[in-house]
């Protein structure tokens, strides 16, 4: 199935570097939403960032996909800055809810990207197809959003966040309006999907299972103003499998990212 | 019997679905989310029957209530009168409704393309908008009445004149499409203006993630998505561009017209041809409105069922 003729996602997956990042919400009274976050995500690595409700992740994502700047601090992909990175077109974004286009079919939302970068020819065309089937759509490429389920929506959005190839992937809770049966199938999906294409990828995500289930790393932050306050790192073994939940280890992270979320670690 | 009522109490009974229910059994070739499906077939035939039988009922009032409260036929026509007389005054009322359906229609597309480049340009800068709304509507503040005859003396004194049928593109009269021009830009000029800026937020992000120019998020995020309001601006102006252009004609005067061959009947008092005259323009209203809905239903199938 994985031949050579699948497409790597990322040509290059990148580094990402937060550092002393302040950022307020602007405003009559500017809002301090982060303090003082410092973090990086090595290239390659699949990093959660979890906290409370308004701690700012993902304000903290947005950082990163330079759609909105750091009232003070650097931040930087691969060594350079966001906006570089926005405007050469590298970086990719899933949001919670879909953000499909209604009026056009899955095929014609994944091809979006490639028709604003002006790739639309057979080339691009393929390539949409191609990630279409990558995420399990194939035979619903006809299909409008309102004729899709939410789970189905998401898959659209992560293919055509991977149709241009970024390299590095921002995801921002993007199965936090699924039911539980259906994270747990796209949270699989998405692992065999990053691990054939290894793209940089952030999660935000407020669930502490599928925080721990999918990454190589979790980064906790503290309520508003929001912060870095503990970085785990996941030993578990790679390809994970359902089946990891239910062993000790897997308890023993989540109780560690508990334990950092309640603030005595 | 027995069937069709258990399939109209269908839909109050089954929880509507939502799109998620719908997909998680998608099934290929449905292209409708299922909501709109959940009406059944027994409530469709409703939808036509109920309004073509308030439609009759009160077409048979008109035919008889005048009669019984002791008024004469010369008075207020009875409506079989008001068909006969569509028939024997044919010959004049065909020819007047054309120019009447020209000068709707034509000021239909000028009013709805000036006011949909107006809101372009409206959504491009919040400069212009703020300059030139106020305007807009205070244009649209000025009775029709009033403005009708400034734009007879625009023209007259421009040397086209009054009292010829001018062409513009070989269509209709210049005078009068300036009055449905007005009357059917300011409802699309506001409903694009809100629909151009009602655009999903993430999906403005998007665009701004992959560094589209402010011309492609107009032409592939904005545009698109104010469709459905220009729709909705459509159903108004649809039926308004009629108004427009008899109100117009009639202000002209120069006998043309469906609004000129009201002022000629209501002069020979001839009370049937003037109810004659304004039954081919409501139909003919109603029928652009309808083809407006069936428009609407084909190039905006997106659009959920409101």
């Amino acid at each position: 199935m994985h031949d050579e003729h699948l497409p790597s996602a990322s040509q290059q997956p990148a580094s990402i570097d937060v550092h002393s990042v302040n950022y307020y919400y602007p405003g009559k009274v500017p809002l301090l939403a982060i303090t003082n976050a410092s973090f990086s995500v090595g290239p390659g690595e699949f990093v959660s960032i979890i906290g409370p409700s308004g701690c700012g992740k993902s304000t903290m994502l947005r950082l990163i996909a330079d759609l909105l700047r750091p009232t003070s601090g650097q931040i930087a992909i691969g060594g350079q800055p966001p906006e570089r990175l926005r405007r050469s077109r590298q970086i990719g974004f899933v949001f919670q809810d879909a953000a499909l286009m209604p009026w056009r079919s899955s095929f014609g939302n994944v091809m979006l990207p490639l028709q604003v970068m002006r790739r639309a020819g057979k080339e691009g065309k393929a390539k949409a197809d191609e990630m279409l089937r990558l995420v399990g759509l194939g035979d619903f490429r006809n299909k409008r959003p309102a004729e899709l389920s939410g789970g189905m929506r998401q898959r659209v959005s992560i293919a055509r966040a991977l149709t241009y190839s970024p390299k590095v992937l921002l995801m921002d809770e993007p199965f936090g309006a699924l039911d539980q049966i259906t994270r747990d199938e796209m949270n699989q999906e998405l692992l065999r999907i990053w691990e054939t294409n290894r793209a940089t990828l952030v999660f935000v995500t407020h669930s502490i299972s599928e925080a721990v289930f999918l990454s190589d790393r979790v980064v906790v932050m503290s309520p508003r103003p929001g912060t870095i306050r503990q970085s785990i790192t996941i030993g578990l073994s790679r390809p994970r499998l359902p089946a990891i939940k239910h062993e000790p280890g897997f308890f023993e992270y989540e109780t560690q990212v508990l334990r950092a979320l309640e603030g005595d670690a | 019997m027995a069937q069709v009522e258990e399939s109209m109490e269908r839909p109050a009974n089954e929880p509507v679905a939502t799109p998620e229910v719908a997909v998680s059994e998608a099934v290929p070739g449905r292209s409708w989310p299922s909501f709109r499906l959940a009406v059944s077939p027994g409530s469709q035939a409703l939808r036509v029957i109920l309004p073509l039988l308030a439609i009759g009922i009160f077409l048979l009032l008109w035919n008889y209530v005048p009669q019984w409260m002791g008024l004469h036929s010369y008075e207020v026509p009875t409506f079989s009168q008001d068909i006969n007389a569509l028939f024997s005054e044919w010959g004049t009322i065909g020819p007047n409704l054309e120019i009447t359906i020209t000068d709707a229609l034509v000021g239909f597309a000028v009013g709805n393309l000036l006011a949909v480049i107006g809101a372009i340009l409206f959504s491009q800068s919040r400069l212009i908008e703020w300059t030139f709304f106020p305007l807009a509507i205070l244009m649209q503040t000025i009775p029709i009445i009033v403005i009708g005859p400034v734009f007879v003396i625009f023209f007259t004194v421009f040397g086209w004149g009054p009292y010829d049928p001018l062409p513009i593109i070989g269509l209709g009269s210049k005078p009068v499409l300036g009055v449905t021009i007005l009357i059917t830009f300011f409802p699309t000029l506001v409903n694009m203006t809100v629909g151009l800026r009602a655009i999903d937020p993430n999906l403005y992000d998007f665009m701004r993630l992959i560094n589209a120019s402010r011309w492609t998020i107009l032409w592939r995020l904005r545009l698109p998505s104010s469709i459905p309001y220009l729709f909705s601006s459509f159903r108004i102006t649809s039926t308004l561009c009629f108004v427009g252009a008899v109100v117009g004609e009639w202000m002209l005067a120069n006998n043309t017209g469906i609004g000129g061959l009201i002022n000629l009947f209501l002069l020979a008092i001839n009370k049937q041809g003037l109810w004659a005259s304004v039954l081919a323009v409501s139909v003919s209203s109603m029928a652009f409105f309808g083809i407006v809905l069936i428009a609407e239903r084909v190039l905006v199938p997106w659009r959920e069922e409101r």
